[in-house]
Protein backbone atom coordinates (compact mmCIF):
# COMPACT_ATOMS: atom_id res chain seq x y z
CA UNK A 1 0.00 0.00 0.00
CA UNK A 2 1.51 3.26 -0.86
CA UNK A 3 1.97 6.48 0.52
CA UNK A 4 -0.89 9.00 0.69
CA UNK A 5 -0.27 12.87 0.74
CA UNK A 6 -2.76 15.62 0.42
CA UNK A 7 -4.00 18.49 2.88
CA UNK A 8 -5.01 17.92 6.25
CA UNK A 9 -9.14 18.74 7.26
CA UNK A 10 -8.36 18.98 10.95
CA UNK A 11 -11.61 18.10 13.35
CA UNK A 12 -11.40 17.52 17.15
CA UNK A 13 -12.86 14.21 19.47
CA UNK A 14 -16.29 12.38 18.91
CA UNK A 15 -16.95 14.14 15.84
CA UNK A 16 -19.97 12.50 15.25
CA UNK A 17 -21.85 10.90 12.22
CA UNK A 18 -24.62 13.55 12.04
CA UNK A 19 -22.79 16.58 11.98
CA UNK A 20 -19.74 14.86 9.51
CA UNK A 21 -23.22 14.38 7.36
CA UNK A 22 -26.31 15.60 8.44
CA UNK A 23 -29.56 13.51 7.96
CA UNK A 24 -31.24 16.00 5.37
CA UNK A 25 -28.67 14.79 2.78
CA UNK A 26 -29.64 11.59 3.62
CA UNK A 27 -30.52 10.22 -0.34
CA UNK A 28 -29.97 7.49 -3.28
CA UNK A 29 -28.93 10.34 -5.12
CA UNK A 30 -24.97 10.57 -5.62
CA UNK A 31 -24.83 14.75 -5.73
CA UNK A 32 -26.83 15.12 -2.96
CA UNK A 33 -24.82 12.37 -0.84
CA UNK A 34 -21.81 13.86 -1.69
CA UNK A 35 -22.84 17.39 -1.21
CA UNK A 36 -23.74 16.67 2.30
CA UNK A 37 -20.73 16.22 3.73
CA UNK A 38 -19.16 18.32 6.99
CA UNK A 39 -22.69 20.07 6.29
CA UNK A 40 -22.53 20.24 10.02
CA UNK A 41 -19.41 22.04 10.73
CA UNK A 42 -17.03 24.58 9.35
CA UNK A 43 -15.10 23.34 6.67
CA UNK A 44 -13.79 25.33 4.28
CA UNK A 45 -15.21 24.14 1.10
CA UNK A 46 -12.40 24.54 -0.96
CA UNK A 47 -10.75 22.12 0.42
CA UNK A 48 -12.54 19.13 0.64
CA UNK A 49 -11.26 17.66 -2.90
CA UNK A 50 -9.95 14.12 -3.43
CA UNK A 51 -6.64 15.76 -2.00
CA UNK A 52 -8.14 15.92 1.39
CA UNK A 53 -6.96 13.76 4.89
CA UNK A 54 -9.00 14.15 7.46
CA UNK A 55 -7.05 14.13 11.24
CA UNK A 56 -9.37 13.82 13.95
CA UNK A 57 -9.37 13.36 17.17
CA UNK A 58 -10.71 10.11 19.01
CA UNK A 59 -14.00 8.40 18.81
CA UNK A 60 -14.00 9.72 15.19
CA UNK A 61 -17.51 8.86 13.33
CA UNK A 62 -19.57 7.95 16.63
CA UNK A 63 -23.03 7.96 16.28
CA UNK A 64 -25.39 6.54 13.66
CA UNK A 65 -24.62 3.63 11.25
CA UNK A 66 -25.65 5.70 8.18
CA UNK A 67 -23.22 4.52 5.37
CA UNK A 68 -23.77 7.45 2.98
CA UNK A 69 -21.39 9.33 5.87
CA UNK A 70 -18.68 7.23 4.35
CA UNK A 71 -20.07 7.23 1.45
CA UNK A 72 -19.69 10.76 0.92
CA UNK A 73 -16.27 10.69 1.66
CA UNK A 74 -15.45 8.18 -1.22
CA UNK A 75 -18.00 10.33 -3.59
CA UNK A 76 -15.11 13.20 -3.07
CA UNK A 77 -12.29 10.87 -3.55
CA UNK A 78 -11.15 10.46 -0.20
CA UNK A 79 -8.49 7.79 0.12
CA UNK A 80 -7.27 7.74 3.94
CA UNK A 81 -8.89 8.96 7.12
CA UNK A 82 -6.24 9.32 10.16
CA UNK A 83 -7.58 9.44 13.84
CA UNK A 84 -6.71 9.09 17.16
CA UNK A 85 -9.74 6.49 17.41
CA UNK A 86 -12.46 5.26 15.45
CA UNK A 87 -16.10 4.78 16.21
CA UNK A 88 -16.15 1.05 15.35
CA UNK A 89 -19.14 1.30 12.97
CA UNK A 90 -18.02 4.28 11.16
CA UNK A 91 -14.14 2.65 11.21
CA UNK A 92 -16.12 -0.97 9.32
CA UNK A 93 -17.59 1.16 6.96
CA UNK A 94 -14.42 2.72 6.19
CA UNK A 95 -13.04 -0.35 5.19
CA UNK A 96 -15.88 -1.69 3.16
CA UNK A 97 -15.92 1.34 0.76
CA UNK A 98 -12.30 1.37 0.37
CA UNK A 99 -11.13 4.25 2.95
CA UNK A 100 -8.12 3.39 4.66
CA UNK A 101 -8.80 4.31 8.10
CA UNK A 102 -5.85 4.81 10.09
CA UNK A 103 -5.54 5.19 14.03
CA UNK A 104 -2.79 7.33 14.73
CA UNK A 105 -2.30 8.67 18.32
CA UNK A 106 -1.68 12.64 18.29
CA UNK A 107 -2.93 12.60 14.54
CA UNK A 108 -4.95 15.55 15.72
CA UNK A 109 -1.79 18.09 16.47
CA UNK A 110 -2.27 18.41 12.37
CA UNK A 111 -4.18 21.85 11.72
CA UNK A 112 -6.42 22.54 8.82
CA UNK A 113 -4.78 23.04 5.56
CA UNK A 114 -1.43 21.19 6.39
CA UNK A 115 0.77 19.54 3.98
CA UNK A 116 0.50 15.88 5.09
CA UNK A 117 2.19 12.29 4.29
CA UNK A 118 0.80 8.68 5.92
CA UNK A 119 2.00 5.51 5.14
CA UNK A 120 -0.73 2.95 6.66
CA UNK A 121 1.68 0.22 6.31
CA UNK A 122 4.98 1.44 7.12
CA UNK A 123 3.14 3.13 10.05
CA UNK A 124 4.40 6.58 9.54
CA UNK A 125 2.52 10.23 9.47
CA UNK A 126 4.28 13.17 8.22
CA UNK A 127 3.30 16.46 8.79
CA UNK A 128 5.35 18.08 6.04
CA UNK A 129 4.16 22.00 7.09
CA UNK A 130 5.07 21.76 10.59
CA UNK A 131 8.05 19.70 10.61
CA UNK A 132 6.82 16.25 12.44
CA UNK A 133 6.50 12.51 12.21
CA UNK A 134 4.49 10.51 13.74
CA UNK A 135 5.07 6.57 13.71
CA UNK A 136 1.80 4.21 14.93
CA UNK A 137 0.88 0.46 15.06
CA UNK A 138 1.09 -0.44 11.09
CA UNK A 139 -2.67 -1.43 9.79
CA UNK A 140 -3.25 -5.27 10.67
CA UNK A 141 -2.95 -7.04 7.13
CA UNK A 142 -6.26 -7.98 7.29
CA UNK A 143 -7.70 -5.05 7.16
CA UNK A 144 -5.87 -4.29 4.22
CA UNK A 145 -7.02 -7.00 2.19
CA UNK A 146 -10.64 -5.98 2.76
CA UNK A 147 -9.56 -2.20 1.93
CA UNK A 148 -8.65 -3.56 -0.73
CA UNK A 149 -11.17 -6.23 -1.68
CA UNK A 150 -13.21 -3.25 -1.70
CA UNK A 151 -11.40 -0.93 -3.78
CA UNK A 152 -11.78 -3.81 -6.68
CA UNK A 153 -15.28 -3.73 -5.99
CA UNK A 154 -15.46 -0.36 -6.13
CA UNK A 155 -18.51 -0.69 -3.45
CA UNK A 156 -18.56 2.77 -3.07
CA UNK A 157 -20.56 3.10 -6.25
CA UNK A 158 -23.83 4.11 -6.46
CA UNK A 159 -26.28 2.58 -8.84
CA UNK B 1 -8.97 -19.03 32.44
CA UNK B 2 -13.39 -18.69 33.12
CA UNK B 3 -15.38 -16.76 30.13
CA UNK B 4 -16.96 -13.62 29.78
CA UNK B 5 -20.86 -13.69 28.24
CA UNK B 6 -19.38 -12.20 25.28
CA UNK B 7 -16.66 -15.02 25.14
CA UNK B 8 -19.48 -17.81 25.92
CA UNK B 9 -21.69 -16.77 22.81
CA UNK B 10 -19.17 -16.19 20.27
CA UNK B 11 -17.11 -19.30 21.45
CA UNK B 12 -14.30 -17.89 21.30
CA UNK B 13 -11.19 -16.34 23.88
CA UNK B 14 -11.06 -12.64 23.48
CA UNK B 15 -9.24 -10.77 20.10
CA UNK B 16 -10.26 -14.55 18.48
CA UNK B 17 -11.52 -13.23 14.58
CA UNK B 18 -14.88 -15.53 13.96
CA UNK B 19 -17.21 -15.95 11.91
CA UNK B 20 -20.37 -17.01 13.14
CA UNK B 21 -23.39 -17.64 11.74
CA UNK B 22 -26.03 -14.93 11.96
CA UNK B 23 -29.34 -16.10 13.96
CA UNK B 24 -31.03 -12.51 13.24
CA UNK B 25 -29.71 -9.99 10.61
CA UNK B 26 -32.17 -6.71 10.59
CA UNK B 27 -32.11 -3.82 7.93
CA UNK B 28 -34.73 -0.86 7.81
CA UNK B 29 -35.51 1.91 5.29
CA UNK B 30 -32.76 4.07 6.02
CA UNK B 31 -30.07 1.71 5.96
CA UNK B 32 -31.57 -1.57 4.29
CA UNK B 33 -32.82 0.44 0.82
CA UNK B 34 -28.65 1.54 0.31
CA UNK B 35 -27.98 -2.24 -1.02
CA UNK B 36 -30.85 -2.72 -3.34
CA UNK B 37 -29.35 -1.93 -6.62
CA UNK B 38 -25.86 -3.44 -5.58
CA UNK B 39 -27.68 -6.35 -4.49
CA UNK B 40 -29.56 -6.87 -7.79
CA UNK B 41 -27.10 -6.17 -9.95
CA UNK B 42 -24.57 -7.97 -8.35
CA UNK B 43 -26.76 -11.00 -8.48
CA UNK B 44 -26.81 -12.19 -5.27
CA UNK B 45 -28.97 -14.74 -3.53
CA UNK B 46 -30.32 -14.52 -0.15
CA UNK B 47 -28.54 -17.20 2.05
CA UNK B 48 -31.43 -17.52 5.01
CA UNK B 49 -34.42 -15.47 3.72
CA UNK B 50 -36.52 -16.32 7.19
CA UNK B 51 -33.63 -15.10 9.43
CA UNK B 52 -33.83 -11.56 8.01
CA UNK B 53 -36.24 -8.72 9.07
CA UNK B 54 -36.92 -5.57 7.38
CA UNK B 55 -38.66 -2.73 9.49
CA UNK B 56 -39.89 0.41 8.06
CA UNK B 57 -39.74 2.31 10.49
CA UNK B 58 -37.85 5.51 9.77
CA UNK B 59 -39.70 7.30 7.03
CA UNK B 60 -43.13 5.91 8.48
CA UNK B 61 -44.85 7.13 6.82
CA UNK B 62 -42.51 9.34 4.68
CA UNK B 63 -42.69 12.67 4.57
CA UNK B 64 -41.46 13.38 0.61
CA UNK B 65 -41.62 12.08 -2.56
CA UNK B 66 -38.27 11.00 -2.37
CA UNK B 67 -38.50 9.30 0.83
CA UNK B 68 -41.58 7.57 -0.41
CA UNK B 69 -39.76 6.23 -3.45
CA UNK B 70 -36.87 4.59 -1.91
CA UNK B 71 -39.15 3.14 0.93
CA UNK B 72 -40.87 1.31 -2.22
CA UNK B 73 -38.20 0.41 -3.27
CA UNK B 74 -37.34 -1.63 -0.30
CA UNK B 75 -40.57 -2.65 -0.13
CA UNK B 76 -40.56 -4.29 -3.53
CA UNK B 77 -36.92 -5.81 -2.96
CA UNK B 78 -38.64 -7.36 0.74
CA UNK B 79 -41.13 -8.77 -1.12
CA UNK B 80 -39.36 -10.02 -4.54
CA UNK B 81 -36.85 -11.76 -2.26
CA UNK B 82 -39.60 -13.07 0.24
CA UNK B 83 -38.06 -10.82 3.16
CA UNK B 84 -40.23 -10.88 6.56
CA UNK B 85 -40.85 -7.05 6.81
CA UNK B 86 -42.75 -5.02 9.36
CA UNK B 87 -44.46 -2.11 7.83
CA UNK B 88 -45.37 0.96 10.13
CA UNK B 89 -45.57 -1.55 12.75
CA UNK B 90 -42.56 0.00 15.67
CA UNK B 91 -39.33 1.27 15.53
CA UNK B 92 -37.09 -1.73 14.46
CA UNK B 93 -35.22 -2.45 18.06
CA UNK B 94 -38.34 -2.44 19.90
CA UNK B 95 -39.59 -4.77 17.56
CA UNK B 96 -36.64 -7.02 17.72
CA UNK B 97 -36.82 -6.77 22.05
CA UNK B 98 -41.19 -8.20 21.30
CA UNK B 99 -39.53 -11.21 18.21
CA UNK B 100 -39.68 -14.43 20.31
CA UNK B 101 -36.57 -14.91 18.34
CA UNK B 102 -34.34 -12.89 20.30
CA UNK B 103 -33.61 -14.81 23.11
CA UNK B 104 -30.54 -15.52 25.14
CA UNK B 105 -27.09 -16.67 23.15
CA UNK B 106 -28.66 -15.35 20.07
CA UNK B 107 -26.46 -13.49 17.58
CA UNK B 108 -28.69 -10.57 16.29
CA UNK B 109 -26.75 -7.98 13.66
CA UNK B 110 -28.71 -4.76 12.70
CA UNK B 111 -28.36 -2.45 10.59
CA UNK B 112 -28.74 0.09 12.78
CA UNK B 113 -26.27 1.80 15.16
CA UNK B 114 -28.96 0.80 18.58
CA UNK B 115 -28.51 -2.86 17.41
CA UNK B 116 -27.45 -3.30 20.53
CA UNK B 117 -30.35 -2.93 22.87
CA UNK B 118 -31.33 -6.31 22.11
CA UNK B 119 -28.07 -7.46 24.28
CA UNK B 120 -31.01 -6.91 27.43
CA UNK B 121 -32.23 -10.44 26.69
CA UNK B 122 -28.85 -11.74 27.15
CA UNK B 123 -28.11 -12.04 22.91
CA UNK B 124 -24.93 -10.98 21.69
CA UNK B 125 -26.10 -7.80 19.58
CA UNK B 126 -24.51 -5.36 17.42
CA UNK B 127 -25.20 -2.73 14.83
CA UNK B 128 -23.52 -2.49 10.99
CA UNK B 129 -23.56 -0.44 8.06
CA UNK B 130 -24.72 -1.12 5.11
CA UNK B 131 -22.05 -3.18 2.99
CA UNK B 132 -22.03 -5.53 5.85
CA UNK B 133 -25.62 -6.20 6.12
CA UNK B 134 -25.34 -6.72 2.40
CA UNK B 135 -22.32 -9.40 3.34
CA UNK B 136 -24.49 -10.79 5.90
CA UNK B 137 -27.46 -11.39 3.76
CA UNK B 138 -25.75 -12.96 1.09
CA UNK B 139 -23.83 -15.26 3.43
CA UNK B 140 -25.28 -15.72 6.66
CA UNK B 141 -22.56 -14.52 8.37
CA UNK B 142 -20.64 -11.63 9.17
CA UNK B 143 -16.99 -11.29 10.31
CA UNK B 144 -15.86 -9.73 14.21
CA UNK B 145 -13.05 -9.74 16.36
CA UNK B 146 -14.47 -11.03 19.79
CA UNK B 147 -15.00 -8.18 22.41
CA UNK B 148 -12.87 -7.46 25.72
CA UNK B 149 -15.44 -6.99 28.17
CA UNK B 150 -16.11 -4.13 30.89
CA UNK B 151 -18.58 -5.66 33.95
CA UNK B 152 -21.20 -3.05 35.43
CA UNK B 153 -22.59 -4.53 38.34
CA UNK B 154 -25.83 -2.28 39.17
CA UNK B 155 -26.45 -2.78 42.96
CA UNK B 156 -28.57 -0.52 45.74
CA UNK B 157 -32.53 -0.13 45.77
CA UNK B 158 -33.82 1.42 42.14
CA UNK B 159 -35.75 4.33 43.54
CA UNK B 160 -39.51 5.37 41.83
CA UNK B 161 -37.73 8.60 40.36
CA UNK B 162 -35.53 6.88 38.61
CA UNK B 163 -35.00 4.48 35.54
CA UNK B 164 -32.52 2.83 33.26
CA UNK B 165 -32.05 5.94 31.52
CA UNK B 166 -30.77 7.82 34.98
CA UNK B 167 -28.40 4.57 35.38
CA UNK B 168 -27.03 4.84 32.19
CA UNK B 169 -26.23 8.36 32.06
CA UNK B 170 -24.55 7.68 35.58
CA UNK B 171 -22.12 5.29 33.88
CA UNK B 172 -21.81 7.49 31.08
CA UNK B 173 -19.98 10.44 33.21
CA UNK B 174 -18.04 7.04 35.06
CA UNK B 175 -16.99 5.97 31.33
CA UNK B 176 -17.00 9.12 28.83
CA UNK B 177 -18.49 8.77 25.78
CA UNK B 178 -15.97 6.50 24.03
CA UNK B 179 -14.74 4.42 27.52
CA UNK B 180 -16.64 1.32 25.88
CA UNK B 181 -14.74 1.64 22.53
CA UNK B 182 -14.73 -1.98 20.83
CA UNK B 183 -15.61 -3.94 24.26
CA UNK B 184 -18.40 -5.36 25.20
CA UNK B 185 -20.14 -4.07 28.52
CA UNK B 186 -21.46 -7.03 31.11
CA UNK B 187 -24.22 -5.66 33.07
CA UNK B 188 -25.58 -8.03 35.84
CA UNK B 189 -28.48 -6.40 37.89
CA UNK B 190 -28.18 -7.41 41.38
CA UNK B 191 -30.50 -4.54 42.85
CA UNK B 192 -32.77 -5.24 45.93
CA UNK B 193 -35.82 -4.22 43.47
CA UNK B 194 -34.62 -5.25 40.43
CA UNK B 195 -34.42 -3.28 37.18
CA UNK B 196 -37.35 -3.93 35.25
CA UNK B 197 -37.01 -5.10 31.26
CA UNK B 198 -37.88 -1.46 29.62
CA UNK B 199 -35.09 0.31 31.99
CA UNK B 200 -32.83 -2.70 31.00
CA UNK B 201 -33.77 -1.80 27.16
CA UNK B 202 -32.69 1.60 27.48
CA UNK B 203 -29.63 0.85 29.30
CA UNK B 204 -27.91 -1.52 26.39
CA UNK B 205 -29.93 0.88 23.80
CA UNK B 206 -27.26 3.38 24.84
CA UNK B 207 -23.78 1.19 25.46
CA UNK B 208 -23.11 1.88 21.84
CA UNK B 209 -23.47 5.85 22.47
CA UNK B 210 -20.59 4.54 24.81
CA UNK B 211 -18.56 3.55 22.30
CA UNK B 212 -19.58 -0.10 22.78
CA UNK B 213 -19.36 -2.87 20.05
CA UNK B 214 -22.49 -4.80 22.66
CA UNK B 215 -24.31 -4.22 25.95
CA UNK B 216 -25.43 -7.37 27.14
CA UNK B 217 -27.71 -8.03 30.80
CA UNK B 218 -26.79 -11.59 32.16
CA UNK B 219 -30.00 -13.42 31.97
CA UNK B 220 -32.37 -13.54 34.78
CA UNK B 221 -35.37 -14.16 36.38
CA UNK B 222 -36.21 -11.35 34.93
CA UNK B 223 -35.04 -12.15 31.46
CA UNK B 224 -36.53 -15.73 31.73
CA UNK B 225 -40.25 -13.98 32.37
CA UNK B 226 -39.93 -11.50 29.87
CA UNK B 227 -38.47 -14.10 27.10
CA UNK B 228 -41.23 -16.67 28.18
CA UNK B 229 -44.01 -14.55 27.90
CA UNK B 230 -43.17 -13.48 24.32
CA UNK B 231 -43.04 -17.24 23.68
CA UNK B 232 -39.52 -17.07 23.40
CA UNK B 233 -36.83 -20.25 24.28
CA UNK B 234 -35.08 -19.42 27.43
CA UNK B 235 -31.41 -20.10 27.86
CA UNK B 236 -29.72 -19.92 31.11
CA UNK B 237 -26.47 -18.44 30.40
CA UNK B 238 -23.69 -16.89 32.69
CA UNK B 239 -20.09 -15.58 33.02
CA UNK B 240 -17.54 -17.85 34.49
CA UNK B 241 -16.64 -16.38 37.98
CA UNK B 242 -13.33 -16.24 36.90
CA UNK B 243 -13.72 -14.89 33.38
CA UNK B 244 -11.53 -11.48 32.88
CA UNK B 245 -12.17 -8.44 32.75
CA UNK B 246 -10.76 -5.52 31.66
CA UNK B 247 -12.46 -3.05 34.45
CA UNK B 248 -14.92 -3.50 36.56
CA UNK B 249 -17.13 -0.79 37.68
CA UNK B 250 -19.89 -0.58 40.22
CA UNK B 251 -23.14 1.89 40.52
CA UNK B 252 -24.56 1.76 43.62
CA UNK B 253 -28.55 3.07 42.41
CA UNK B 254 -30.03 4.18 45.90
CA UNK B 255 -28.74 7.81 46.35
CA UNK B 256 -28.82 8.47 42.71
CA UNK B 257 -30.31 11.38 41.32
CA UNK B 258 -32.42 12.23 38.22
CA UNK B 259 -29.93 12.80 35.43
CA UNK B 260 -29.79 15.34 32.44
CA UNK B 261 -27.19 15.49 29.62
CA UNK B 262 -26.47 18.79 28.11
CA UNK B 263 -25.64 19.63 24.81
CA UNK B 264 -24.21 18.31 22.89
CA UNK B 265 -22.37 15.34 24.04
CA UNK B 266 -21.79 13.02 26.95
CA UNK B 267 -19.17 15.40 28.48
CA UNK B 268 -21.70 17.23 30.81
CA UNK B 269 -23.94 15.12 32.45
CA UNK B 270 -25.35 17.24 35.69
CA UNK B 271 -28.37 16.69 38.51
CA UNK B 272 -31.38 17.65 36.37
CA UNK B 273 -32.13 19.52 39.94
CA UNK B 274 -29.70 22.05 38.78
CA UNK B 275 -31.11 22.77 35.86
CA UNK B 276 -34.12 24.13 36.81
CA UNK B 277 -33.02 27.95 34.78
CA UNK B 278 -33.00 26.26 31.49
CA UNK B 279 -36.64 26.86 29.68
CA UNK B 280 -37.48 24.34 27.10
CA UNK B 281 -39.43 24.85 24.32
CA UNK B 282 -40.12 21.26 23.49
CA UNK B 283 -40.48 18.06 25.06
CA UNK B 284 -40.52 14.42 23.27
CA UNK B 285 -40.51 11.30 24.53
CA UNK B 286 -40.17 8.53 22.08
CA UNK B 287 -37.72 6.65 20.32
CA UNK B 288 -35.88 3.07 20.59
CA UNK B 289 -34.00 4.53 23.71
CA UNK B 290 -37.23 5.99 25.28
CA UNK B 291 -40.45 5.22 24.23
CA UNK B 292 -41.45 1.62 26.05
CA UNK B 293 -44.77 1.31 28.42
CA UNK B 294 -42.42 2.13 31.02
CA UNK B 295 -42.35 5.60 29.30
CA UNK B 296 -45.66 6.31 28.27
CA UNK B 297 -46.84 4.96 31.84
CA UNK B 298 -44.62 7.47 33.57
CA UNK B 299 -45.24 10.52 31.43
CA UNK B 300 -49.08 9.79 32.00
CA UNK B 301 -48.41 9.46 35.62
CA UNK B 302 -46.46 13.15 35.82
CA UNK B 303 -49.16 14.87 33.33
CA UNK B 304 -52.04 12.96 34.87
CA UNK B 305 -54.32 16.35 35.88
CA UNK B 306 -51.61 18.53 35.45
CA UNK B 307 -51.33 20.36 31.67
CA UNK B 308 -48.22 20.92 29.74
CA UNK B 309 -46.75 24.34 30.21
CA UNK B 310 -48.18 27.19 27.66
CA UNK B 311 -46.32 27.28 24.43
CA UNK B 312 -44.48 24.00 24.60
CA UNK B 313 -44.65 21.27 22.25
CA UNK B 314 -45.25 17.90 23.93
CA UNK B 315 -44.59 15.16 21.62
CA UNK B 316 -45.38 11.28 22.84
CA UNK B 317 -44.42 8.02 20.38
CA UNK B 318 -44.65 4.89 21.44
CA UNK B 319 -42.15 2.64 20.77
CA UNK B 320 -44.41 0.13 18.70
CA UNK B 321 -47.59 -0.71 17.95
CA UNK B 322 -47.79 -3.22 20.59
CA UNK B 323 -46.62 -0.31 23.23
CA UNK B 324 -49.05 2.14 21.94
CA UNK B 325 -52.21 -0.83 22.45
CA UNK B 326 -51.28 -1.13 25.43
CA UNK B 327 -51.16 2.76 26.86
CA UNK B 328 -54.48 2.47 24.74
CA UNK B 329 -55.76 0.15 27.11
CA UNK B 330 -54.08 1.72 30.39
CA UNK B 331 -55.50 4.95 29.84
CA UNK B 332 -52.25 6.49 29.33
CA UNK B 333 -53.06 7.97 25.97
CA UNK B 334 -56.20 9.70 26.78
CA UNK B 335 -54.53 11.07 29.74
CA UNK B 336 -51.48 12.59 27.65
CA UNK B 337 -53.79 14.16 25.26
CA UNK B 338 -56.20 15.50 27.91
CA UNK B 339 -52.72 17.45 29.23
CA UNK B 340 -52.13 18.78 25.88
CA UNK B 341 -49.49 16.38 24.46
CA UNK B 342 -49.70 14.74 21.12
CA UNK B 343 -49.37 11.53 20.43
CA UNK B 344 -47.99 10.43 16.96
CA UNK B 345 -47.76 6.78 15.67
CA UNK B 346 -44.96 4.77 16.22
CA UNK B 347 -41.42 5.74 14.62
CA UNK B 348 -38.03 7.16 14.81
CA UNK B 349 -39.81 10.31 14.59
CA UNK B 350 -37.87 14.01 14.89
CA UNK B 351 -34.86 11.85 16.39
CA UNK B 352 -32.16 11.62 13.78
CA UNK B 353 -34.23 15.14 12.21
CA UNK B 354 -35.89 12.82 10.00
CA UNK B 355 -40.06 13.46 10.77
CA UNK B 356 -42.40 15.70 12.39
CA UNK B 357 -41.12 17.29 15.50
CA UNK B 358 -38.07 18.89 14.12
CA UNK B 359 -36.66 21.64 15.82
CA UNK B 360 -36.12 25.61 14.69
CA UNK B 361 -33.10 27.86 15.06
CA UNK B 362 -32.61 28.28 19.23
CA UNK B 363 -35.32 25.94 20.01
CA UNK B 364 -34.41 24.16 23.21
CA UNK B 365 -35.51 20.12 23.54
CA UNK B 366 -35.65 17.61 26.47
CA UNK B 367 -35.94 14.47 25.25
CA UNK B 368 -35.76 10.38 25.81
CA UNK B 369 -33.65 9.56 22.90
CA UNK B 370 -30.20 8.40 23.41
CA UNK B 371 -28.05 11.18 21.23
CA UNK B 372 -27.71 15.05 21.57
CA UNK B 373 -25.75 16.14 19.26
CA UNK B 374 -25.59 19.53 17.63
CA UNK B 375 -28.21 19.35 14.91
CA UNK B 376 -29.31 16.16 15.55
CA UNK B 377 -33.02 17.13 15.71
CA UNK B 378 -33.33 19.87 13.62
CA UNK B 379 -31.34 23.07 13.41
CA UNK B 380 -27.53 23.41 13.84
CA UNK B 381 -28.80 26.64 16.45
CA UNK B 382 -31.31 24.09 18.44
CA UNK B 383 -30.11 22.17 21.87
CA UNK B 384 -31.20 18.68 23.00
CA UNK B 385 -30.84 17.49 26.48
CA UNK B 386 -30.73 14.10 27.34
CA UNK B 387 -33.01 12.50 30.14
CA UNK B 388 -35.62 10.23 31.59
CA UNK B 389 -39.04 9.96 30.45
CA UNK B 390 -39.99 10.93 34.26
CA UNK B 391 -37.14 14.46 34.29
CA UNK B 392 -38.91 14.83 30.63
CA UNK B 393 -42.67 14.52 31.66
CA UNK B 394 -42.03 16.71 34.57
CA UNK B 395 -39.94 19.32 32.87
CA UNK B 396 -43.23 19.61 30.26
CA UNK B 397 -45.39 20.41 33.50
CA UNK B 398 -43.08 23.48 34.14
CA UNK B 399 -41.87 24.53 30.76
CA UNK B 400 -38.25 23.95 32.12
CA UNK B 401 -35.89 21.41 33.11
CA UNK B 402 -37.20 19.68 36.23
CA UNK B 403 -36.45 17.07 38.87
CA UNK B 404 -39.07 14.72 38.73
CA UNK B 405 -39.60 14.48 42.79
CA UNK B 406 -40.69 17.86 42.57
CA UNK B 407 -43.86 16.71 40.81
CA UNK B 408 -43.76 13.15 42.35
CA UNK B 409 -43.51 14.77 45.97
Amino acid sequence: MRTYTGVAISLGDSVNSDVLHPTSYFSLNANVVKDGLFRGLSVPRDLVTSDAIITAGRNFGCGSSREVVVQSMKLHGFRVVVSESFARIFYRNCVNLGIVPVECPGANRSETGDRLAVNPVEGWLRNETQGWELRFEPIDPRIIDLVREAQGDDAGRFG
Amino acid sequence: MGRTLVEKILGQPVDTIVEPEIDLLMGHDGTASLIVDRFEQGGYQVSYPDRVLIVFDHFAPPATVERANIQNKLLRFAERHKLPYHLYRGICHQLLAEDARVVPGRIVIGADSHTVMAGALGAFATGVGSTDFLKALTTGKLWLRVPHSIKVQIRGTLPPYLHGKDIMLALARELGDDGACYRCIEFSDETETGIPMDSRLTITNMSVDLGAKAGIFVPDACTEGFVRAKGGEYLALAPDADAAYERTVVLDVTSLEPLVALPHGFDQIVRARDLAHIKVSQVFIGSCTGGRLEDIAAAAKILGGAQVYPGVKAIVIPASTEVAQHSIQEGYIQTLLAAGAIVTNSSCGPCAAIDKGILGDEEVCIATSSRNFQGRMGSLGSSVLVSSSLTAAASAVYGRICDPREVLG
